[in-house]
């Protein structure tokens, strides 16, 4: 579960919503929406740094001797019901929806990476393709790499599908 | 531990509550023991339910002595196990608790209200919370809870009483507000907030009754109220019943998504009521943790208020002197003869005139008693009167009105000496409220500064006390023109307090006395103080010029003056209902039978009147006090009319109420028959706690319509099934309906009731669908 202010922030909401503010129970309702719709996975593996493709490794790992691979999904439903209000001219919905589901996968990947850090002490900070030196065109190869069955990615674009889903690594210097 | 200890913790951290335990209870097996009882025969399973909350992050558990005080453990047979039971609970919360949990001393309601709501004694009331709090703190509990309180008197009877046994433990207050945003005897949460602010306790908050979203909007109004630390402890939405057992229908994620929104409205202690599990708390404690926003000091909204009024100071309070005997003799009398009908009579033609809040002044003090204070507080109360000005001179009769009162009074009125103030700051301090500080010492002085000065030092005293100035209402004293006074002195006294940011009022009548054109004098002065920035005055609002004035001068400012919300129906026999005046009604009844056969008097006129007033009360136009004191004040006349029918008058139903066995709630059930009556049926209600087997006897002895059930606990919802089936293996076919916090539309269905009532609003409509 995201904290409700950074799901406002990301939706652009600033200040207290009055309790006689009709937005506050479409915020509300959509976080509850939220709730039932996501399908949490994630799969990840840790290797030597020697087992990982050199395409997947950046330049900020240097000194790393073990990597993390992780892939992080909510699944299809958010995404469906996303594409659902968008249909109906539901913008505002959508618009929340989007950025209720955004802030879900960061609490996801967030929760993820303070097990792993427990785990494995000290590390990289938690890297995603497309920034820095790793072009986001990895995502099919490293999906195919982790074995994952319920995921996609474009195989140009690296693009994801469903939507709200991450591909993620941390090195570890121990 | 210290209340400043504990209020060090909360202005650095958000402390997670403890959820509900009757449900925790019925999962181990135990819904059909009282929860208090399990303290003695099964402490093993309260201590696994204490654990629970504490592994998921509970930073406060509250002992299982919610209904262990001596009443409510009266009326469930064991009263004598009171000290064991209390001694007993704290011993296993601290067992589970360990070092690191803080324990509080759980108390609620004893089952019945105080005078004027109920019928039980004020002090009676007092002793029963400060036997029980005192048994807790010495058991060595770290604070106190007083929690889902219904009725603001009640609640300030249980502050009393635990600060009579244990000034020195922190003290939560919790109120209970249903979706209306009332409690159920008509207070809102603005008054509630404004009245404990004043009062000796650490945290004010609510629980139960509502979800968390309403919560949150009832938490918001009362953060506007108070600066003290707020709590909440939302129910997890409604209960739904799967015919085995019991779930609410919030999730922990649902439940748990307010808890930021809770943090930034002001609340630092969050936890859960009914419904609510520890998978609930362990989510709350994650939220409170992570990204906290703890807000800055708040400065409350200042209001005085009665239990169901509230007037506010922007942009003006207009204080009715109309209760006051002086100079009118027959109007004494009957005050001394304990006959408080012109009383009501003023307060509901001052209220109909524009009066924001009233001046109660008995006239000459010498001829009264303590119980002339008490029973004129108690009979305006129960006329659901506008907030009061308790104009008396007595300290300690003062001190008995503002015991008595339930609600935020503006205290009339202290002058600046030695011996005078602090007696009034003694008073403000145990019973809260504003005070009305003269601009005199020993002496008035001459000068406007002289004046200023008086009060500005009267402000220091009250600031020393740890009385803000925001209580004050400086009155500039408006001395008499006719005895060659100047008014100038006090209109430059009151630009001066304005200029300081000090609110202003004045004895407005004092400037014509014993002068011709007394209303032109009045409104003109009015107008040119206002124009210094006076925010209230004592002054008569039927003077129609004066008022006029008022309007007009505060319009042209571009400010509106907002009066209370009168005169709810046109049927003048409504009006006089909701003013309480029981003679005048008769009076009029008397009047009516002289020209209506006397059952036309009864169904047609009186009785549709009571029907409007239940109609009006169902749309949420008057609250419960109002119901309460229309059916009250209509038995006179229903018993002068019946007393000429001889037995003319049909009901239109006969219904027999009980709660449910094992259930000693009967609040509720008591409303859902007054407001039956005042509907026109006969009720006859066979108590609390009734088995099955006593209601089928009744039912085959009464023959009624309609079997009314009451059932307030999640452990006794499943005892209307039994008695449905009791009923219907006894052939009988009177209807079944039932209600009760933990009922639902769709329980009473499974339960095989004929229908169901939300609330009392709600159950004329369902007794006469059903007979229909």
């Amino acid at each position: 579960m995201p904290l409700k202010k950074h799901y406002l922030n990301r939706a652009r909401i600033t200040g207290q919503l009055e309790s006689d503010d009709p937005l506050r129970r479409i915020v509300d309702a959509i976080y509850k929406e939220g709730l039932t719709l996501v399908n949490p996975a994630i799969y990840f593996e840790t290797l030597d740094i020697s087992a990982v493709p050199q395409t997947f490794i950046p330049g900020k790992f240097a000194g790393a001797k073990r990597i993390t691979l992780f892939a992080s999904t909510l699944g299809l439903a958010v995404d469906d019901r996303i594409q659902d209000y968008m249909s109906r001219n539901m913008v505002l919905d959508s618009q929340l929806l989007d950025a209720w589901s955004s802030e879900s996968l960061e609490a996801l990947n967030d929760a993820f990476d303070t097990v792993l850090r427990n785990e494995n002490g000290e590390g990289t900070i938690r890297f995603s393709p497309g920034y820095g030196d790793i072009a986001v065109n990895i995502n099919r190869s490293f999906l195919e790499f982790l074995n994952v069955p319920c995921i996609n990615a474009h195989s140009e674009t690296g693009i994801l599908t469903p939507v709200k889903s991450t591909t993620c690594m941390i090195g570890w210097y121990a | 531990m210290k209340r400043s200890e504990f209020l060090d913790i909360l202005d650095k951290k958000v402390l997670v509550l403890d959820g509900g335990y009757g449900t925790q209870f019925m999962k181990l097996g135990f819904g059909g023991i009282p929860g208090e009882v399990l303290n003695l025969q099964n402490p093993e399973a309260v201590e696994k339910v204490h654990r629970s909350y504490v592994e998921a992050g509970s930073n406060i558990i509250l002992t299982n002595t919610f209904s262990a005080n001596s009443l409510k453990l009266r009326a469930l047979g064991h009263e004598k196990d009171m000290i064991a039971i209390n001694r007993t609970a704290v011993a296993v919360a601290r067992r589970a608790g360990g070092r690191e949990t803080l324990v509080f001393g759980d108390m609620s309601s004893c089952g019945e209200f105080p005078v004027p709501a109920g019928t039980m004694d004020f002090d009676a009331c007092v002793d029963i919370f400060r036997t029980q709090a005192s048994i807790l703190a010495s058991e060595g509990v770290d604070g106190l809870i007083i929690e889902t309180m219904s009725d603001i008197k009640e609640l300030k009877a249980a502050l009393l009483g635990v600060r009579e046994a244990s000034p020195d433990l922190p003290l939560i207050v919790h109120m209970t507000f249903d979706e209306t945003f009332r409690s159920v005897t008509g207070t809102p949460p603005e008054a509630y907030a404004a009245l404990f602010d004043d009062l000796d306790c650490d945290v004010i908050g609510i629980n139960c009754s509502v979800g968390p979203a309403v919560s949150l909007d009832i938490i918001r109004k009362i953060a506007t109220h108070t600066s003290k630390p707020l709590s909440v402890e939302p129910n997890a939405g409604a209960p739904i019943f799967d015919g085995v057992k019991l779930t609410y229908n919030e999730t922990p994620e649902d439940f748990a998504m307010y808890t930021e929104d809770f943090i930034s409205a002001g609340c630092r202690i969050i936890g859960g009521c009914c419904g609510t599990s520890p998978d609930h708390i362990k989510l709350i404690s994650h939220f409170a943790t992570s990204g906290r926003n703890l807000k800055t000091a708040r400065t409350p909204v200042q209001i005085i208020t009665s239990r169901t009024a509230i007037a506010t100071m922007d942009p003006f309070i207009t204080i009715g002197e109309r209760i006051n005997p002086a100079g009118r003799d027959r109007f004494q009398k009957q005050i001394v003869d304990m006959n408080f009908s012109q009383v009501l009579d003023e307060a509901a033609s001052q209220k109909l005139q524009g009066a924001t809040v009233l001046d109660t002044n008995l006239g000459i003090e010498k001829l009264l008693t303590p119980e002339h204070f008490v029973k004129v507080i108690n009979e305006l109360d129960r006329a659901s009167s506008l907030p009061l000005s308790l104009d008396i001179q007595t300290p300690s009769m003062m001190e008995l009105a503002a015991r008595h009162y339930s609600g935020r009074p503006l205290l009339n009125s202290a002058r600046v000496t030695d011996k005078n103030l602090p007696r009034r700051i003694e008073i403000l301090k145990k019973y809260g409220g504003m005070l009305v500080l003269l601009a005199m010492g020993k002496e008035i002085p001459e000068t406007a500064r002289g004046r200023f000065d008086v009060i500005m030092e009267g402000i220091r005293i009250l600031e020393d006390a740890g009385i803000s100035r925001h209580r004050v209402l400086a009155d500039a004293l408006v001395m008499s023109f006719g005895a060659g006074k100047d008014p100038s002195v006090t209109l430059e006294t009151f630009k001066l307090l304005n200029e300081e940011g000090i609110k202003t009022t004045c004895g407005l009548s004092n400037l014509s006395f014993g002068m011709p054109d007394r209303s032109y004098l009045n409104g003109t002065f009015l107008t040119q103080a206002l124009d210094r920035g006076l925010t209230s005055a004592i002054m008569n609002p039927g003077d129609e010029f004066v008022m006029g004035c008022l309007y007009g001068t505060l319009s042209l400012a571009g400010k509106k003056l907002t009066r209370a919300d009168v005169r709810v129906s046109e049927n003048p026999l409504v009006n006089i209902l909701l003013e309480g005046n029981a003679e005048k009604l008769l009076k009029e009844i008397k009047d009516l039978c002289n020209i209506n056969d006397p059952v036309i008097v009864s169904q047609e006129i009186l009785g549709k009147a009571m029907e409007e007033i239940g109609i009006l009360y169902g749309n949420g136009k008057i609250y419960l006090p109002h119901l309460l004191l229309a059916a009250q004040t209509s038995q006179l006349s229903f018993d002068h009319l019946n007393s000429l029918l001889a037995g003319e008058v049909e009901s239109k139903g006969r219904v027999l109420l009980a709660t449910v066995e094992g259930d000693v709630h009967d609040i509720g059930k008591k409303i859902v028959g007054t407001v039956l009556k005042t509907g026109g049926f006969e009720v006859i209600d066979l108590g609390k706690d009734i088995s099955a087997q006593k209601i089928v006897e009744k039912a085959l002895e009464l023959k009624p319509d309609i079997i009314g059930l009451s059932a307030m606990m999640t452990t006794t919802v499943g005892r209307v099934s039994e008695v449905a089936a009791a009923l219907k293996a006894a052939d009988i076919n009177a209807k079944l309906i039932c209600g009760g916090a933990s009922m639902t539309s769709d329980l009473a269905i499974k339960f095989g009731a004929d229908g169901f009532a939300k609330n009392a609003s709600f159950v004329t409509d369902l007794c006469l669908k059903i007979l229909n």
